[in-house]
């Protein structure tokens, strides 16, 4: 029972239902809201599919109430063990880091405010959270340019969205909820601290 | 619940009051005029914000029709997005739970405006008698419901009953004569002025729903740091929403509101009672009594929907998140002043960090399978050939081009003349059905259109009766008979 992958009463119907599934979660994070048949069967096959990615490395994180999935390199005990990656790590730069700490910002004041689950920032809003850590410059056009170059990418991560013909709103996905997290800043911070950087050089 | 209009208060409420802003802001005709249009006068609890930009876009331009351009010279998502971002303005701009589109909905405020507004604007007649009728009753239900002594209570429902057996023998004996015009006016009135009343409050309910929701939240957040204390709270407020008084109250009206029985019996009185001649005089100024029902339905349900969103949110955001949330802000503190310092050019013993070299890494969320040979192999792909020897038709094969170009062309003005010339034999009267008996039809349908649309343009006055159907008919070739049922229309001399 435990494998149900291999099952002969699994029809082909269900077995390319689950081939589908296993590939979109190898491909990028699931939501409920925008594969809603996927996650039904998330949901009920979660189990197997957390057995079948084990055997990669993988750990699956779900969360149904915010409605994500995605799966992240199993960490283990001792440092030697370490499995080739699969799923490789982001590497960010200083501004991506800032704006990405911004927009969880705003995320956890906007819980500590109020229960809509949607969040909606706007460009100027991002430029006014950016400006502070710029330079002064005298050609502000270009300074947007480079932000915008910027939401883009962190779009193209999947923390923002767009919003279908409005250009200028962006919609903050939750699931920053689990990239950004406690420990992730805390690292953030370290980073930052010169005595740190001094040690590591 | 006394309140006294104080000088100071009222003085720090003019600054503040959002509904008194409206009232002096420049644009309040605009304002005022526009929502009143859009939200009010159809009963739509919410609009996309695209669509709310297009309404206002035609409202505008009617507006400048006539007062010109320089009246409001910036566009319409211009002052959309003015009465959304300015610091308290007047619309709510969210992302519903379901659909990618934002949408809009006034605060409770605005509406409460508008309300008012309508109301100053002269009302018909102030009724008192049914007022005080009602009144009367209410105490009379207090007294009942909260009275223990049941020996009073039974003295009064024996007195009803007496009450009711009397008017049964009154209706018995033909002595039963209603109410008099008067009465029913005043009833209808004030039926129509409640409906209003309450679906103007819907909105502040949602928007009292919310702000409780906000407060919980901020001393749950303030309390974050004493886990025994918080949990404490947590239990006592699982259900800050249904249990206030209006979540408690809203919760009876919803269910009372999807009761089958109540449904049906509200609609079929309404209906009744709106057929009545009083009732249908009502009715033409103000038609809120003929939608009720749906307009009670329709608001019920998104205050329904957003409280039980709220609630959900809410206890969640207890269980899980108030802890995590806060350690979370207290580190992107950390995280924000360090940053700040090391970007700081008087700090300049440390050396600065450039914004765009690389800091930090995050997990990623998809697999980087990427091999180098599944891709494809270079392929000549050819030159595109182009045979530059256009070929010939066949140019004999004829079309018959001719039902294309035979546009059939109604002249407006013999058609005129045709019902004018009935109106002078008719005595000044006739109906289009008399029109068309003395002058057939020609061209069928589009004649016939072209007669509907002089008497709904009133080009020619008339008088379209939706209640009595006439059939024209005509012959389009011999043997075919077409026959249409329309509203009778009768067109009348213009004085």
């Amino acid at each position: 029972m435990s494998d149900i992958l291999a099952s002969h009463a699994f029809s082909e119907q269900a077995q390319l239902d689950q081939s589908t599934l296993l590939i979109r979660l190898l491909k990028g994070p699931v939501y409920r809201s925008r594969h809603r048949d996927l996650w039904e069967q998330l949901l009920r096959d979660q189990q197997v599919i957390r057995d079948y990615f084990q055997h990669l490395g993988l750990g699956l994180t779900l969360d149904n109430s915010e409605g994500y999935a995605f799966l992240a390199q199993l960490q283990f005990e001792s440092e030697d063990s370490e499995l080739p990656r699969l799923i490789t790590r982001r590497s960010l730069t200083f501004i991506q880091t800032l704006l990405l700490v911004a927009l969880r910002k705003r995320l956890a004041e906007h819980d500590d405010e109020e229960s809509a689950p949607r969040l909606i920032v706007s460009r100027q809003e991002i430029y006014q959270w950016l400006q502070p850590y710029s330079p002064e410059v005298s050609n502000e056009l270009k300074q947007q340019r480079e932000y915008d170059a910027l939401i883009k990418k962190v779009a193209e991560m999947g923390f923002l969205s767009s919003i279908a013909n409005l250009p200028d709103d962006f919609e903050v996905q939750r699931i920053i909820k689990a990239f950004v997290n406690a420990e992730q800043i805390a690292e953030f911070t370290v980073l930052l601290t010169p005595a740190q950087e001094q040690k590591d050089d | 619940m006394n309140t006294a209009l104080n000088y100071d208060q009222l003085e720090q409420f003019k600054e503040h009051s959002l509904a008194l802003r409206l009232l002096r802001s420049q644009h309040f005709a605009l304002l005022a005029s526009f929502f009143h249009h859009a939200f009010i006068a159809t009963n739509r609890r919410s609009i996309p914000y695209l669509e709310l930009v297009a309404l206002l876009e035609q409202h505008l331009f009617n507006i400048t029709d006539s007062y010109g351009e320089e009246k409001f010279p910036k566009s319409a998502r211009a002052y959309i997005d003015d009465w959304i971002n300015v610091k308290g303005g007047y619309l709510r701009k969210y992302l519903p739970q379901q659909t990618d589109e934002p949408e809009c909905d006034l605060l409770p405020e605005v509406e409460k405006v508008l309300r008012w507004l309508e109301e100053i604007q002269g009302r018909q007649f102030v009724g008192t008698e049914s007022r005080l009728k009602m009144l009367l009753e209410l105490i009379g239900d207090l007294v009942q419901g909260t009275s223990e002594d049941s020996a009073a209570k039974l003295h009064t429902l024996q007195a009803r009953k007496a009450e009711l057996e009397q008017e049964i023998i009154a209706v018995e004996l033909g002595q039963d004569s209603g109410f008099s015009d008067t009465q029913v006016r005043e009833r209808l009135f004030l039926l129509a002025n409640m409906s209003r009343q309450l679906l103007g409050d819907f909105r502040q309910v949602e928007a009292n729903f919310r702000s409780l929701d906000k407060e919980t939240r901020k001393t749950i957040s303030l309390r974050g740091g004493h886990k025994g204390e918080v949990l404490d709270h947590i239990f006592s407020h699982q259900d800050v929403i249904d249990d206030s008084d209006e979540g408690q109250s809203f919760s009876a009206f919803f269910e009372l509101l999807m009761t089958p029985q109540l449904r049906d019996s509200m609609r079929h009185n309404l209906q009744q009672l709106l057929s009545q001649e009083q009732g249908r005089i009502l009715v033409q100024q103000d038609s809120l009594l003929s939608h009720l029902y749906s307009y009670l339905l329709e608001a019920g349900a998104k205050v329904h929907g957003t409280r039980q969103q709220i609630t959900d949110q809410l206890r969640r955001y207890i269980q899980e998140q108030s802890q995590d949330n806060r350690r979370i802000i207290e580190l992107i503190h950390d995280f924000e002043a360090l940053a700040h310092q090391r970007l700081s050019h008087q700090e300049s013993d440390q050396q600065l960090i450039d914004l765009k070299a690389d800091l930090a890494c995050i997990a990623g969320n998809q697999a980087a399978i990427n091999p180098i040979f599944s891709r494809q192999l270079y392929q000549d792909k050819g030159s595109e050939h182009i045979n530059s020897q256009p070929e010939l038709g066949d140019a004999s094969e004829q079309v018959d081009l001719t039902p294309l170009l035979a546009i059939s062309h109604i002249d407006e003005w013999q058609l005129q003349r045709q019902i004018s010339q009935c109106l002078l034999d008719n005595g000044g009267q006739t109906t289009l059905a008399q029109v068309i008996a003395r002058h057939p039809l020609r061209y069928g349908l589009d004649e016939l259109l072209t007669y509907l649309k002089l008497a709904c343009e009133q080009v020619l006055p008339a008088h379209i009766d939706e209640q009595q159907e006439q059939a024209i008919s005509w012959q389009p070739e011999p043997g075919l008979t077409r026959t249409l049922h329309i509203p009778t229309i009768t067109f009348i001399r213009s004085r």
